[in-house]
C-alpha cells in the first residue's frame, strides 16, 4: 500500500540542479537544433524518429 | 544519425531496482549497490521503478545517497529514473526527482496528497495539529514536485509552441496567447481522468498568477527587508492585500471562514515563489530555450547583438514574460496532484511535464535533441525540404510576450 506519512519534510529549495556542464550541452544542444530547424520543432523531431526507426531497423537485421 | 547519449539511455549493467514498498529495509539493501556503482565511475545510474510508494523519509535518503559526490568532490552520477509497471506516492515523486525520467508505455504514475496512519486515539489538540501538519507538508511535497520537474515542464512549453500557430488557425484565433495555446494544445493530449487535474491546475493558476502580480508590487520592499521575519510579514501583508483587493472581489474572502486556512496555503506558496531564487531559474530557461520562441525580428535582433551578456539579456526579455504564467499553471498543477487520488498513464504523464519519454512513443524528448546528427546527404535532402516549409514563424504570427 501506498502509505506517505505526515512526517513534516524539511523545507527545501534543493533540486537537482544541472551542473554547469550539463547547461552548457543543453544550450548547445539547442543551439545545434536551432541552426539547423529554426523554431520547427515538429521537422526536427520528423527526422530524429525517422532516423531512429532506421537504426532500429538495422539492428534488426 | 543517431548517436547514443549515455545521459539519456537505460542502462541495465549499471541499474538499482526499487520493487515493492520504499521503506528503511529498501535503502538498508540498496546501499552498497549504491556506494559500489558510484566508486566504479561516474556514469549514469539507472533506477528502476516499479513500487506502490512508501515512507518520504526513505526516499529521500534514497536520493541523497543517489547524490553523493566523492572525496574529491566530483559531480554526482546523473540518476535515469525508469517506471516500468507502477510508481505511486512516494514512487512517484522518486520517478521525477531523475535528472532525465522515463515511463515504460503500460505503465501508470499515482501522485496524492500526504497520509498518516495513525491508530491513535483522536483529541481536538491532536487532530489539530495532524490537520496544520498534513497541509504543510502537502503544500511542501507539491512545490518539491514542482522544483524536480520544472526543467521537463518547460521544454514541454517549448516543444508544444511549435502547434500554436495551426492551433490559432483552427480556431481562427490569431491573438490567441501562448498560454491558452498550450494550454489547449496539452488539454488535447490527455486522458479524460488526467484533463479533470488539469482543469483543477487551471483554477488553481488563475489565482496563483493574480497572487504573484499582486506580490511583485512589494518585491521592492522585500529586498530591503533585513531578517527572515520581515519578508514573511511583507508576503502575509501582501497575501491580505490581495484578499481584499479587487482582484479577489470574485470570492471575497471571510477569514474567520476558511481565510485563515487559504492564507497558510498562499503562505507557503509565495514564500517559496518569492524567495526560492525564482528568478534565476526563469532566467535560466529563457537563455536555454529561449531561441525557439523568437519570431524572425526577434532573431535578427538577436544576432546582430555581439555582447553574450546583452545577447542573454535580450532573450530574458523576451521569454519571461511568456514563461511566468506557465510557471504559475505548473506549481498549480502540482498542488493540484497532492489533492485526491491521481492516476496517470505514461502518456499523461508526459504532458504534464512528470516524465522525459515514454519508450517507444514518437513523442518530443531532450534525448533526441542530444543524440541526433543529420549525415551530409539527408542535410541536402532537407535542405530542399526546408524551402517549401517554414521553420521560424514570420513577424506578425507571434503573440506579444505575456499575453
Amino acid at each position: 500500500m501506498s502509505a506517505q506519512t505526515a512526517q513534516r519534510p524539511t523545507e527545501s529549495t534543493e533540486r537537482a540542479n544541472p551542473s554547469s556542464r550539463q547547461e552548457k550541452e543543453l544550450r548547445d544542444a539547442v543551439e545545434r537544433v536551432y541552426r539547423r530547424y529554426g523554431t520547427n520543432l515538429t521537422a526536427f523531431y520528423r527526422d530524429a524518429h525517422r532516423e531512429a526507426q532506421k537504426e532500429q531497423e538495422k539492428k534488426v537485421r | 544519425m543517431i548517436t547514443p547519449n549515455k545521459d539519456f539511455r537505460l542502462n541495465p549493467s549499471r541499474a538499482l531496482y526499487v520493487t515493492g514498498e520504499l521503506n528503511d529495509d529498501i535503502v538498508a539493501r540498496l546501499t552498497p549497490k549504491i556506494l559500489a556503482l558510484q566508486s566504479q565511475n561516474r556514469d549514469p545510474i539507472c533506477v528502476y521503478i516499479n513500487s506502490p510508494g512508501g515512507s518520504p523519509a526513505s526516499t529521500e535518503a534514497l536520493l541523497n545517497l543517489l547524490r553523493l559526490s566523492d572525496q574529491d568532490s566530483t559531480e554526482p552520477c546523473r540518476i535515469i529514473t525508469a517506471v516500468t509497471v507502477q510508481a505511486a506516492s512516494a514512487a512517484a515523486d522518486l520517478l521525477a526527482s531523475g535528472d532525465y525520467a522515463i515511463a515504460f508505455p503500460k505503465s501508470k504514475i499515482l501522485h496524492h496528497g500526504v497520509r498518516q496512519l495513525s491508530g491513535r486515539e483522536s483529541t481536538f489538540e491532536s487532530t489539530a495539529r495532524l490537520n496544520e501538519a498534513l497541509r504543510i507538508s502537502n503544500s511542501i511535497y507539491a512545490m518539491r514536485l514542482a522544483q524536480r520537474s520544472e526543467d521537463r515542464f518547460t521544454f514541454r512549453f517549448y516543444s508544444a509552441r511549435d502547434e500554436f500557430a495551426e492551433l490559432r488557425k483552427r480556431k481562427n484565433e490569431p491573438a490567441l496567447g501562448d498560454y491558452e495555446c498550450f494550454v489547449e494544445v496539452v488539454k488535447e493530449k490527455l486522458s479524460p481522468d488526467a484533463g479533470k487535474i488539469f482543469d483543477k491546475a487551471l483554477k488553481r493558476a488563475e489565482r496563483y498568477k493574480a497572487l504573484f502580480a499582486s506580490a511583485a508590487s512589494s518585491s521592492d520592499l522585500m529586498s530591503k527587508a533585513e531578517t527572515t521575519q520581515q519578508v514573511q510579514a511583507l508576503i502575509i501583508k501582501a497575501i491580505v492585500d490581495f484578499e481584499v483587493s479587487s482582484a479577489n472581489s470574485a470570492s471575497p474572502t471571510d477569514f474567520r471562514f476558511g481565510g485563515m486556512r487559504q492564507l497558510v496555503d498562499d503562505f507557503y506558496i509565495l514564500n517559496e515563489y518569492l524567495t526560492g531564487n525564482t528568478d534565476q531559474r526563469l532566467e535560466r530557461w529563457c537563455t536555454t530555450f529561449g531561441r525557439l520562441a523568437l519570431t524572425r525580428e526577434q532573431e535578427a535582433e538577436i544576432d546582430g547583438i555581439t555582447d553574450e551578456t546583452e545577447r542573454s539579456k535580450k532573450l530574458v526579455e523576451i521569454n519571461k514574460p511568456i514563461l511566468q504564467p506557465m510557471l504559475a499553471f505548473f506549481i498549480a498543477m502540482c498542488h493540484a496532484l497532492q489533492e485526491g487520488e491521481n492516476e496517470l498513464s505514461a502518456t499523461d504523464a508526459y504532458w504534464l511535464g512528470l516524465v522525459d519519454e515514454v519508450v517507444g512513443e514518437e513523442l518530443w524528448n531532450l534525448r533526441l535533441l542530444y543524440e541526433f546528427e543529420e549525415d551530409e546527404e539527408e542535410k541536402a535532402e532537407s535542405d530542399g525540404k526546408e524551402n517549401t516549409e517554414t521553420p521560424v514563424p514570420e513577424s506578425g504570427t507571434e503573440v506579444p510576450a505575456g499575453t
